[in-house]
């Protein structure tokens, strides 16, 4: 098993966390600890890969001025 | 395999409440809160549950659970995101809604706080579905949300498009002379749908704000200061923006990708740039050289902004950060034993709390244009923010002075006693 692929399995116990969801987790240089994540900055949902590229707000934070990665998750609102 | 006892498992589960009841506790023992207020505060006033069918794209009928938790009004509406995600659940729902009373309370704002959303993946569903879940879902919370009641924002995997779903669903249930004046149900909303100028850089240009301010207490100049940051998301890339704009230097960023340095500093824009054409990753950029990810926090800079998400300065690393301030744009990015260290040290903190509290003063710079049927210029929203976030700040920052705590606990104390004033001055019904 690569370790991507170890990375992913892993991923399905991360059930207290939004890295459950996020495309950056095989990678992911930021954390290791991945089991209790409520917020992240870099997070990305593997459904925003199959989207164009448009602005994404999350949060308090959000508006609609420039095209930034869909679905970044900023501040707890 | 490893299997979690109960308790584990609560103890797992409750650890974000821990947390946000960790932190209220001590502020709350410092000032010695009253026993009735604290009892009020340590509870949530409502919890919705709610369960809705909704009809799939291939003709099923499948079946949802939403949640908000309303944790305190005193203040004003309840004031949160709604998030779409498997975590979602009622513990990690009123965690979040308790934070968001601290939140609102310390930046001054009229609201409470509040949180929810639905347990969903939101991956294993079409654009259709998801807008037909979020009508649903409003029409399930029915009145439990309003624009004097509960107002909702984007978060996980909700975006303003969620925004125009609710907003429109909510007013569609309201009687034709009514609906118009129900725009301020929900703020993140897109610009032509009753949207705010300026949402989008709010919480990275509040953090640029409070390291402006800190400074000018100082009397330390912002030019020619080497500062690096974590995240190189809305939050991190506005910061960053508006402080390389002051005259400071960049000399370091760590995203999702991997770590860059550069000692003679790294354009924000040209990064900002390189990123867009490089599927949102830093990794590669020519005008810097790839670094540990390890090795970061231990960079030398002069400020150092954590701006992804919570943990990362921790007792391992804490030691080695050389930047005298550390301004957290994420939640919780200092643990425990770190900020131990740091003070120790004599490293600042500009606390969460305070300095990404930007994007909720900027929700309410929406909700007002909204209520009160104006159109703010993004000049007007930026200097409204400036002079709510000056407020915020000066409040911490003296108090911490003046009480001799750092600057975590000051805006706790600010924020519950504001709380408290509010009880005391009301009383209790009946």
């Amino acid at each position: 098993m690569s370790k991507v692929e170890m990375k992913a399995t892993t991923m399905k116990n991360y059930k207290r966390s939004i890295c459950s969801s996020c495309t950056h987790v095989p990678y992911c240089s930021i954390t290791t600890y991945m089991g209790n994540i409520s917020s992240c900055s870099e997070y990305r949902h593997y459904l925003d890969d199959n989207r164009e590229s448009e602005y994404m707000v999350s949060e308090e934070m959000m508006g609609e001025t420039v095209t930034m990665i869909p679905n970044k998750e900023g501040i707890l609102s | 395999m490893t299997t979690l006892t109960k308790t584990q498992r609560t103890q797992r589960k409750q650890g974000m409440l821990n947390n946000v009841m960790r932190q209220f506790d001590h502020a709350a023992d410092i000032i010695q809160l009253n026993g009735n207020i604290r009892k009020i505060l340590e509870v949530t006033n409502n919890e919705f549950v709610v369960h809705f069918p909704v009809r799939m794209d291939n003709g099923e009928v499948e079946i949802f659970t939403g949640y908000r938790v309303q944790h305190n009004n005193a203040l004003g509406p309840y004031k949160g995101g709604l998030r779409y995600h498997p975590t979602v659940d009622i513990d990690a729902a009123r965690a979040l809604a308790m934070w968001m009373t601290w939140k609102t309370s310390l930046a001054g704002l009229p609201y409470g706080g509040a949180k929810g959303g639905i347990q969903l993946d939101p991956s294993k569903y079409s654009q259709e579905e998801l807008q037909r879940i979020t009508r649903r879902f409003t029409y399930a919370l029915g009145d439990n949300i309003g624009p004097e009641l509960d107002i909702p924002a984007p978060d996980v995997n909700t975006n303003p498009q969620t925004m125009a779903w609710i907003l429109d669903t909510y007013m569609s249930t309201k009687s034709p002379a009514e609906r118009s004046t129900n725009m301020h149900v929900v703020t993140g909303k897109p610009i032509g749908a009753g949207g705010s100028e300026g949402r989008d850089r709010a919480t990275g240009y509040g953090v640029f704000l409070t390291i402006k301010f800190w400074a000018e207490q100082k009397k330390i100049d912002l030019r020619d200061k080497k500062f690096i940051v974590q995240g190189f998301g809305n939050v991190g890339y506005w910061a960053a923006h508006f402080l390389e704009k002051e005259g400071a230097t960049m000399t370091a960023v760590q995203d999702a990708y991997g770590s860059i340095a550069n000692d003679e500093g790294i354009s924000v824009e040209k990064l900002l740039e390189y990123t867009k054409a490089n599927k949102g990753s830093i990794q590669g950029y020519a005008s810097a050289y790839s670094i540990e990810n390890s090795e970061f926090f231990g960079l030398d800079c002069d400020i150092c902004v954590p701006a992804a998400l919570g943990n990362q300065i921790t007792g391992k690393n804490a030691k080695k950060i050389k930047a005298y301030l550390i301004a957290e744009g994420a939640n919780g990015p200092t643990d425990v034993g770190a900020e131990t260290i740091l003070l120790k040290k004599g490293i600042e903190i500009i606390p969460d709390i305070l300095c990404n509290s930007g994007g909720v003063i900027g929700s309410y710079f929406e909700w007002l244009q909204n209520k009160n049927g104006e159109i703010w210029q993004l000049d007007e929203v930026m200097a409204k923010l400036e002079k709510k976030m000056r407020e915020s700040f000066t409040r911490v920052f003296e108090t911490s002075k003046e009480r001799n705590i750092d600057m975590r606990t000051a805006a706790f104390i600010i924020a519950i006693e504001r709380l408290e004033e509010a009880y005391v001055q009301r009383g209790i019904f009946p």
